[in-house]
């Protein structure tokens, strides 16, 4: 099975995550520095990584600002207050959910 | 190795080729591009523009740049329509809804006084309609201006009119402007009152989605490109 299928779920909030650890950070970064953390394991397309980041900031969970790079313009995207917030319950909702399957897996009825 | 000017401008050229044809949109997919070909250079500085350009662009996918237009599209009209709702709420709490009560009342009472009085009746009704639509001209013609100063498509000035203005013009309440027309006796009290709360209720969103919601976006969006406070 394709990793790529478990970690679509997660994209927020490993997204959210990110955020919270950088600060602020622009698309390109987010897809480079998830490649490698996770050493090449997930790799964000460009087609799910813009439409995340623009529905998180059509939330309020995400503001944006401008920044002159060499000679183009850069969108950073940072957490709002809400933002931080919602991170926190995100990961909540994510580490419970691994417990669960952690759980599931090592259940002796479904050996 | 980076990206020249000309390049930029090139990559400008590629999403408008690509059917992305707005400058808020536009910039970030350039960074985007412009950020992975000088990667793609860093490992293959023989690669020219053209085929590193591609390269990156096809890790977009088979949809191109058409997915993230699209959803772009929805998250704006949604950002903006939570703005409006969030404000709409406010004038439902202290201390506003003082004020809200009162244009209800006040209209209430105005209506009864003229319920008699089909022809000045109507005119409140069909200003419902009037604002909307003259608005609507204001705002295109602004938005045509801008375009023509800045020279470049904003996707946040369609977003506005979509969200902002069409719906009003859709939503009018035809019908009863055409009962207004057809009827042959007063309204009920239940009848007034009913069009009462929907006529504040009305201008009120329309006022917030023109005079409270739509400034803000318009700063936000002069903080990040000073140039569209050209228009």
């Amino acid at each position: 099975m394709n990793n790529q299928k478990l970690y679509k779920g997660s994209l927020q909030t490993i997204i959210l995550n990110l955020l919270d650890e950088k600060g602020k950070l622009y698309g390109y970064e987010i897809t480079k520095l998830v490649k490698e953390i996770t050493k090449g394991n997930l790799n964000i397309t460009e087609g799910a990584l813009y439409p995340t980041l623009h529905k998180l900031e059509s939330e309020g969970i995400l503001e944006v600002e401008m920044a002159l790079f060499n000679n183009r313009q850069r969108k950073y995207y940072f957490l709002t207050k809400k933002g931080k917030e919602e991170k926190v319950t995100r990961l909540q909702e994510l580490e419970s959910f691994l417990e669960t399957m952690q759980h599931l897996i090592k259940s002796k009825s479904l050996i | 190795m980076e990206l020249t000017d000309k390049n930029i401008a090139q990559l400008y050229q590629f999403t408008q080729d690509h059917y992305v044809d707005w400058y808020d949109l536009q910039t970030e997919l350039v960074d985007h591009l412009a950020n992975d070909i000088e990667e793609i250079w860093k490992e293959n500085p023989s690669i020219s523009f053209e085929k590193a350009r591609d390269i990156s662009f096809k890790k977009f996918g088979i949809f191109g740049f058409g997915e993230i237009v699209e959803k772009k599209q929805n998250a704006l009209s949604k950002q903006y329509w939570l703005m409006i709702w969030k404000e709409f709420k406010s004038f439902f709490k202290l201390p506003k809804i003082i004020l809200t009560l009162f244009f209800m009342v006040g209209t209430y009472y105005l209506f009864s006084f003229f319920n008699n009085s089909y022809f000045i009746f109507s005119l409140f009704l069909i200003s419902m309609a009037v604002l909307p639509i003259y608005k609507a001209i204001v705002v295109v013609r602004k938005m045509k201006s801008r375009a023509k100063k800045t020279k470049k498509k904003w996707l946040i000035d369609g977003a506005l009119f979509h969200s902002g203005i069409y719906p009003y013009i859709v939503l009018c309440p035809w019908v009863n402007i055409t009962d207004l027309f057809l009827r042959n006796s007063p309204f009920t009290t239940n009848q007034l009152l009913f069009l009462s709360i929907t006529f504040v209720t009305f201008n009120l969103l329309f006022y917030i989605s023109t005079e409270i919601v739509r400034p803000k976006v318009q700063e936000k969006m002069t903080e990040m490109f000073p140039e569209y406070a050209l228009g």
